[in-house]
């Protein structure tokens, strides 16, 4: 059986210690907490004047303006609620991929860590998190939820979650916009490898549902630079009967253009849709990258693509 | 198609290289599981099939660089379009179609027949189903633009001497090497006496060969004709140029190309399974035939006469021209290759005829000794106006003859027939006119009257013992002391002979002077069918190689009636003796002892005629005067030979791994070394090629002389025509150039002739453009293949 420590690395969390997973846009939340609420309210942060109507509780007329304008203004305040997250991870087949420079760690596997992380600061910080695992469809769903506990659940799911299965993101995101009732953060963690215009359809479903969507593009190096010389089969991780053999050197250059095309158009699909892509490779400790990216956003930055 | 480095074309094989690694690559495929298929199909699955096409050029273009490049470094050397089209040209056209095909594959079934067409024509015209027209048509290279290999076969005879010819021919050869082109390479075969090239293999330093040529000199014996085509034939088979080349300089004379007979049809075999034929061409640089007079041969009346004794001198002479000498033709004697003649005379001879001329002389002093004899005529060859003979001047030999069966009656005595033949001319003396004196100084005594103290004087070499039964101790002490100073001791066997004493004294450990002992007689006098004869086999011992050549005797003439039986295994004293010569019947014959310093002979019948019929056959003589000799040290091999046979000479055999020095007739000198061989050391010289004299010599003594003369028949200036030349060349080959050089000059008739004919072309250098071609092409095309299609 996992240890919450299998999956939370001490120096990582150490490391990214002082982060606050911080969503851009406002969202809902149910209790006080780092994040904007949406909602109008009063609370202890000032937002606007507004013209007195009757009916307006008098208490909140501000009576410096009224000095100085001898009209009547009403006091807003922004309402601080907590963030509500939930994780998507992807389980499918190509997460089982393993390169030839990460000594036997798939991509799964750097997925599960980087989603452990994220949820243990996120309960830190007294916000909710949820889980969902995926392929095909959703696998296993674990509601977000606040208290520190939930994370040795989020683990246990990590745990017995294995790659398995083709990919159909779209699908997914479609099949889940609806069971994420309230708005919040959604992550995706994930290769994303799929029909290109299927994944940004469902990423649109999730901004039109008002979701913050953050997806961490796991890469293997290899994918990355398609290092094979020798005569090679490639045998597919998700269609059992799919292999081809083939000289790598005399591919290699159409793959690295295919790759950087279909890197081009993911990221611009994203920005299109207002999304933050973070690239990740496995052979790179994720704390740095996380670390990095969550710098980046306090600040209000776009992270460039590795 | 032919190949001047054809081990390299082997190199082809290397095409199995780039197979090799593809199939072990397609068989050794590592399997990796992959994620991002998706990335991978998409460009599979724009086309696969263009994909495989551009493999298989790609493992074509690589398994052609090895071929091409071993055709490249094998120096191909094409002599008609023909396979050099089909086989290289259309495969590579083939080829470059099918990259159009993967290149352009909007026009793909155009190139691609296109490919398919230069295929097949390729296949059908290897298969001789057609030609093309161009199989007639030769791919050559101008003969004066590329390197060549080539021999020249320089006739060096002296009669190229004659009008000048061996300098026309000298100032050709040095003139050709140095026009040679860079890369040539050459090689000068000397042709007189026997084949001898310059230099031991074929040199590009073509300009040091001109020079080395330009030195020599034509005093050498008639050429050797067979044997210098042979070594230009073998030579120009390792040529390394496409352009080959045999030119033969000579003056053509008749006596040349004589008796060739089917030795000329053996060479054209040769030469017609040349891959890359040669080009023969003949140079005549000989004048007519004009007035000679030559010495033909000199003979001596012994090649080994005693101080004091008169030799004969004989000479041939012989008047090749038309010119007639009337009592004016002077003739002179000269020794030891002085300047003044020892004796002179003046004769007649007349057009086409020859004549003779006799000469005496006494040797004062002894050793090796040259004569010579000299014409004084102003002809067209000088080289045959003198001819020399070497002759052994020797002091005397004393031979004791104890007669062990001696009598009064005429021819009756053990000696008697002995003694006549070691001293002929003393018997002779009252008949003969001409005062000679024999080399061998016989004396006879009868065993009854045998004095060692006053026999054994000291003036003896050799002692003969003939048919004696025993002696006294003190003669036997005397004979013993005798032989270990270094005399020589003969024991002729006989019926008088008692066995018992030779066996037990004679061959005691004390005297020990029987080489073999005596078992039993065999044969019979009065039963002719039990006769046997000396088994006549190729003799190496010095005493009877004389009879190796059968004009001096044949020891087989002889029959034998009885013999003593000779024990060979017997084991006393056996372990020293040496078998000289055998019976037929197996026994011995002839047997040798050393014995400290002398040497014993021992012969298994008698000296006379009782038991054998020898003394009255002609191999007696010589074979008593060389056994006599033989045990006075005084026998030589033949010191006068003809040009280019092995020079011998015997010595002690305790200076055997003595160095002696030869001195040759130009001045040159050189070593040999004298190796033990039985009995003996012999030295041998065997580079006797130029004619004249030649001096042996060791650190003491004088030096030994040996004379080699050249052929007679190097003194007929008769030359052949040039339609008597073609005629004879036909038989060497179908086509042969031919340069009358007596008018003109010989290298620029040459050049023009040869600007007029082509060799093969040589590929490499188009072989090796296909090469680098190809390793571009295949680094561009990976590049190419190697891009995204859509």
């Amino acid at each position: 059986m996992a240890t919450v420590t299998d999956y939370l690395d001490p120096k990582d969390l150490s490391r990214l210690a002082n982060h606050q997973v911080l969503a851009k846009r406002v969202v809902e939340g149910f209790c006080s907490g780092l994040h904007r609420s949406p909602h109008k309210g009063f609370s202890v942060e000032f937002k606007q004047h507004r013209q007195y109507v009757h009916g307006d509780e008098i208490r909140h007329l501000d009576w410096k303006v009224f000095g100085k304008t001898d009209r009547f203004f009403i006091r807003e305040y922004e309402e601080e609620t907590n963030l509500r997250c939930n994780i998507l991870l992807d389980a499918s087949g190509s997460m089982a991929y393993e390169g030839t420079r990460t000594e036997g760690r798939s991509k799964l596997h750097y997925a599960s860590r980087l989603a452990a992380c994220l949820s243990y600061m996120m309960l830190k910080q007294t916000d909710s998190v949820g889980l969902i695992t995926f392929d095909t469809k959703a696998r296993k769903i674990l509601p977000p939820r606040g208290q520190a506990a939930h994370v040795r659940n989020i683990v246990d799911v990590l745990e017995e979650t294995s790659p398995g299965g083709e990919t159909d993101l779209g699908a997914v995101f479609h099949e889940l916009v609806p069971k994420l009732k309230r708005r919040g953060l959604v992550i995706i963690i994930s290769d994303c490898f799929g029909d290109l215009d299927s994944v940004m359809n469902g990423l649109a479903h999730f901004r039109h549902a008002k979701h913050d969507v953050v997806i961490f593009q796991i890469w293997d190096p290899d994918e990355l630079d398609f290092p094979f010389k020798q005569w090679t089969r490639f045998d597919c991780l998700e269609v059992a009967d799919k292999k081809h053999t083939v000289d790598p050197t005399h591919l290699r250059q159409a793959y690295m253009e295919n790759l950087e095309n279909y890197r081009e158009n993911f990221t611009q699909g994203c920005h299109r849709n207002r999304i933050d892509l973070v690239p990740m490779t496995t052979d790179q400790p994720y704390a740095e990258a996380l670390s990095y990216y969550l710098a980046l956003r306090k600040r209000g930055g776009r992270p460039s693509r590795k | 198609m032919n190949f001047l480095n054809v081990g390299l074309a082997f190199g082809a094989a290397a095409v199995a290289i780039p197979l090799l690694i593809h199939i072990f690559n397609r068989s050794r495929f590592k399997v990796v599981t992959w994620g991002a298929m998706h990335l991978l199909e998409s460009v599979l699955r724009v086309n696969r099939r263009q994909v495989q096409l551009e493999q298989i050029i790609l493992l074509i273009i690589r398994c052609a660089i090895p071929i091409l490049l071993a055709l490249c470094l094998a120096r191909m050397v094409v002599t008609d379009w023909g396979p050099f089209l089909h086989r290289i040209i259309l495969p590579l056209a083939a080829l470059a179609f099918l990259i159009l095909v993967a290149l352009v594959p909007s026009l793909k079934k155009l190139f691609g027949t296109l490919c398919a067409a230069c295929i097949l024509y390729a296949i059908a015209a290897e298969a001789g189903i057609f030609g093309g027209g161009y199989e007639k048509k030769n791919v050559s290279s101008d003969s004066t633009d590329i390197a060549a290999s080539t021999v020249i076969l320089l006739d060096d005879s002296f009669s190229m001497n004659a009008d000048g010819g061996f300098a026309k021919a000298g100032a050709f050869t040095e003139g050709f090497l140095k026009k040679l082109k860079k890369g040539s390479d050459a090689s000068v075969v000397r042709m007189g006496g026997s084949a001898s090239p310059i230099f031991a293999k074929p040199t590009s330093e073509t300009e040091a060969l001109g020079e080395r040529s330009g030195q020599l000199k034509a005093s050498y014996d008639k050429v050797d004709l067979i044997g210098s085509l042979d070594a230009g034939i073998a030579t120009i088979h390792e040529g390394r140029n496409a352009k080959r080349e045999i030119i033969l300089v000579s003056d053509f004379r008749k006596a040349d190309w004589e008796k060739t007979g089917g030795a000329l049809a053996t060479l054209k075999e040769r030469l017609d399974n040349e891959p890359l034929k040669p080009a023969i061409t003949l140079i005549d640089v000989g004048g007519p035939a004009r007035e000679n007079v030559s010495v033909d041969s000199i003979e001596l009346s012994a090649t080994s006469v005693g101080v004091g004794q008169k030799v004969l001198v004989r000479a041939e002479l012989r008047n090749h021209g038309s010119s007639s000498y009337e009592g004016d033709l002077q003739v002179r004697l000269l020794v030891n290759e002085e300047l003044d003649p020892v004796d002179e005379t003046v004769v007649s001879l007349n057009p086409g005829e020859t004549g003779q001329v006799l000469f005496t002389h006494k040797f004062t002093e002894a050793g090796s000794t040259v004569v010579t004899i000299e014409i004084g005529a102003s002809d067209a060859l000088d080289n045959d106006d003198r001819r020399s003979a070497s002759v052994t001047v020797l002091d005397r030999i004393g031979v004791l003859l104890v007669d062990g069966s001696p009598s009064e009656e005429w021819l009756s005595g053990e000696t008697d027939f002995l003694k006549l033949a070691l001293t002929p001319f003393e018997e002779a003396k009252i008949k003969n006119s001409v005062e000679t004196k024999d080399l061998i100084d016989a004396s006879v005594v009868s065993l009854a009257n045998f004095d060692p103290a006053k026999h054994l004087d000291g003036n003896q070499s050799v002692a003969v013992l003939a048919n004696v039964s025993s002696l006294k101790d003190n003669q036997i002490s005397a004979l013993s002391s005798f032989v270990r100073n270094g005399g020589g001791l003969w024991l002729a066997l006989g019926d008088k002979v008692d066995a018992d004493w030779y066996n037990d004294v004679l061959g005691s450990e004390a005297n020990d002077l029987l080489p073999l002992p005596l078992r039993n007689i065999g044969g019979s006098l009065s039963d002719d069918s039990v006769r046997t004869r000396v088994v006549a086999s190729h003799f190496e011992h010095p005493a009877l190689s004389l009879f190796n050549d059968r004009r001096n005797g044949n020891l087989a003439d002889a029959d034998l009636w009885r013999w003593h039986r000779l024990g060979e295994s017997d084991g006393i004293g056996t372990q020293d003796a040496t078998v000289l010569a055998r019976l037929e019947t197996g026994d011995v014959f002839l047997a040798e002892k050393k014995v400290d310093k002398g040497i014993v002979i021992q012969m298994a019948t008698t000296v006379d005629g009782d038991w054998t019929n020898m003394p009255v056959r002609s191999c007696y003589l010589p074979l008593v005067q060389q056994i006599a000799s033989y045990l006075a040290d005084q026998v030589t091999p033949p010191r006068n030979l003809p040009a280019g046979a092995t020079l011998t000479h015997y010595l002690p055999e305790k200076e055997a791994g003595k160095t002696l020095n030869v001195t040759s007739p130009d001045g040159s000198t050189h070593t040999v070394k004298a190796v033990k061989r039985g009995s003996q050391a012999v030295a041998e010289f065997s580079n006797t090629r130029k004619p004249g004299t030649y001096l042996m010599s060791g650190e003491e003594g004088n030096p030994v002389k040996f004379v080699t003369n050249a052929s007679p028949r190097e003194s007929q200036l008769d030359r052949m025509s040039e339609e008597e030349i073609r005629e004879s060349a036909n038989a060497l080959a179908e086509s042969i150039d031919f340069i009358d050089a007596s008018e003109k000059d010989a290298l620029a008739q040459y050049l023009e002739l040869d600007g007029a004919r082509t060799f093969g072309r040589e590929t490499w250098k188009i072989l090796l453009g296909a090469v680098l071609a190809l390793v571009l092409l295949e680094l561009i095309l990976q590049r190419i293949f190697g891009r995204v299609r859509t």
